[in-house]
């Protein structure tokens, strides 16, 4: 297991998937925080306009700062798209190449190869999550300051970026199983993607389908992206949010082995 | 230990059609077995299922005499289809992710294959410039890495010139004299084949038509005497004269075949002569690897 752990960190090293999506993570946040500002300052310098959006905007940038920028944006899932993208590249590509066989002839257990491409995987996500964060405190700091208001602790923060990591892994073990099962990079990118982006959606039109006594969208991951986003969320709220982030996680690395162990490799 | 690969009555369905129906192929330690059929035939199908790509429908495989596979494929080591590669990686670099894989501590085999395989100067050129033989000759040098005891690879001339196809035919032959690897190697290029192979197995539409030695090509090939004399006519009167069984036909550039009677050509000579016959040349004939296989498929050797 280790040596196919070492091999495929190898691998995560060489990728330009991996290293495109982790800039990209960073050009996304800073770009994010510099159209805030300039949307802000051109709301403050418009108030006498009398938009209604205008002047929302003026009121929050009373209050802005870099931990509320973060905290505005990491809902928003943009960090888990990029994620989606580079894990659908990194893992397909060893169908789409062949490389997979290579693997397999030399006995490698077809388990560890999955568990395997989720370790790194995993590692990769999260410090493409980590540099999101870190470019948007940086961004957002330069422009309003880290935490003017003084709401920001030290466990919080540790908290608010554990559980975003935990629900990071939980998409990654998700994306893992669908481009493992896809096998074709095209295929598994479009599905990442409407993984994160229309998934919640869909799920609330299913619910909707059913009478609506229950909204399935509050058992998907983006439930936790909105409600982790804050220094210290209900503990309610923190329980659920971790049984769906390892229900999705362990039901996607058991559906992946089962599914991995029976095909046909080519 | 005799034999490295054995398979037992192996069958493969895909959809309920049989691709390898019920195939039992014994490869012995120190061959080089030569894998042979048409497209389609099944051929790959049984190397995927030998190197754990698929699994087989029914039948038994047994590597190095034991049936636990996964514990005995770090001994083999395979190319199946296309060179399996990482476009933008090195050839070092290619190396490195299966050293890895494998556990090799040492990093100079890696240089030590690429120099077996010829690609030690290829430097920083990634492998999706390579040209396709300097691809397949990484693949064998990637299959390489662990000192497996046995190789597969699968159609490795497939698509190289000439002088790819002799490089890749030296490899095989250097890597099975010199380092006593067994190896199981299709090619669609059967003069190839019979350049290095000391064993052979045919399979057609999913079974095994054949399976036997080098030295078996010759008895099972088709072999004749041609005759190239003053007078045709007569070499075929003294031939029939001289053999109850004799089968005598006229070439096209008026000589005798004589079926068979390869060995008894002296005598034939002799007697010709005696009957004051001008023997001009006496010539064995027989059926090459590619007729022979032509005719185990129902195609015609000679028009």
């Amino acid at each position: 297991m280790l040596n196919i752990i070492k091999s495929d960190f190898y691998k995560l090293k060489k990728s330009k998937a991996f290293w495109v999506c982790t800039i990209l993570c960073v050009v996304f946040a800073v770009l994010m925080v510099t159209a805030l500002n300039v949307g802000m300052n051109r709301a403050l310098a418009n108030l006498d306009s009398g938009d209604p959006e205008m002047m929302q905007m003026a009121e929050m940038a009373e209050n802005i700062s870099g931990i509320s920028a973060l905290q505005e944006f990491l809902p928003m899932g943009f960090n888990i798209i990029f994620i989606g993208v580079f894990v659908a590249i990194f893992v397909s590509s060893e169908f789409g190449y062949g490389t997979m066989k290579n693997t397999l002839s030399r006995g490698a257990d077809r388990i560890k190869v999955f568990f395997s491409k989720f370790v790194v995987c995993s590692c990769a996500a999260l410090v493409m999550l980590l540099a999101f964060i870190a470019a948007m405190l940086a961004a957002g700091s330069i422009a309003w300051g880290f935490d003017p208001t003084g709401i920001v602790t030290f466990s919080g923060m540790l908290g608010m970026i554990s559980l975003q990591s935990l629900l990071v892994i939980a998409y990654t073990a998700l994306f893992v199983f669908i481009s493992m099962t896809m096998r074709g990079t095209g295929g598994a990118i479009a599905t990442n993607i409407i993984c994160v982006t229309m998934a919640s959606t869909l799920l609330g039109a299913i619910s909707m389908l059913f009478g609506g006594s229950i909204n399935l969208s509050d058992y998907w991951l983006e439930w936790g992206l909105s409600k982790f986003a804050v220094m210290s969320p209900p503990s309610g709220d923190i329980i659920q949010g971790i049984l769906i982030a390892l229900g999705w996680g362990i039901a996607s690395l058991a559906a992946g082995t089962t599914l991995f162990k029976k095909i046909d490799v080519k | 230990m005799d034999y490295v690969l054995q398979t037992n009555e192996v069958s493969k369905a895909f959809s309920g059609k049989m691709a390898v129906d019920h195939v039992s192929i014994s490869v012995k330690n120190g061959d080089i077995y030569g894998f042979i059929g048409e497209n389609g035939a099944g051929k790959t199908t049984l190397m995927r299922m030998v190197c754990g790509l698929a699994d087989p429908t029914g039948g038994e495989i047994s590597l190095f005499g034991s049936r636990d596979l996964v514990s005995q494929r770090y001994k083999v080591g395979c190319t199946i289809e296309n060179p399996a590669l990482y476009p933008a990686m090195t050839a070092m670099e290619n190396m490195e992710t299966q050293r890895l894989l494998l556990g090799i501590r040492d990093k100079k085999v890696c240089s030590e294959l690429l120099e077996l395989a010829g690609l030690c100067n290829t430097g920083k050129k990634k492998a999706k410039d390579f040209s396709l033989g300097m691809k397949q000759r990484l693949m064998i040098a990637l299959s390489l890495l662990g000192n497996p005891e046995f190789l597969v690879l699968d159609e490795p001339t497939n698509g190289l010139d000439p002088m790819g196809i002799r490089e890749v035919r030296d490899v095989i032959q250097r890597l099975n004299e010199s380092r006593g690897i067994t190896i199981l190697v299709s090619s669609h290029i059967l003069g190839e084949l019979e350049k290095m192979a000391t064993r052979y197995g045919v399979i057609s539409h999913g079974k095994l038509v054949d399976e036997f030695q080098a030295n078996e090509l010759s008895t099972r090939c088709g072999k004749n005497l041609v005759i190239h004399a003053s007078d045709p006519q007569r070499v075929e009167n003294v031939v029939n004269e001289m053999f109850e069984d004799a089968e005598c036909m006229r070439t096209p550039e008026n000589s005798v075949r004589v079926k068979g009677h390869v060995e008894d050509a002296g005598r034939i000579n002799k007697i010709l002569i005696e009957a004051g016959v001008i023997v001009n040349a006496l010539i064995p004939e027989g059926d090459k690897l590619e007729d022979y296989f032509l005719r185990l498929m129902g195609g015609k050797v000679y028009a």
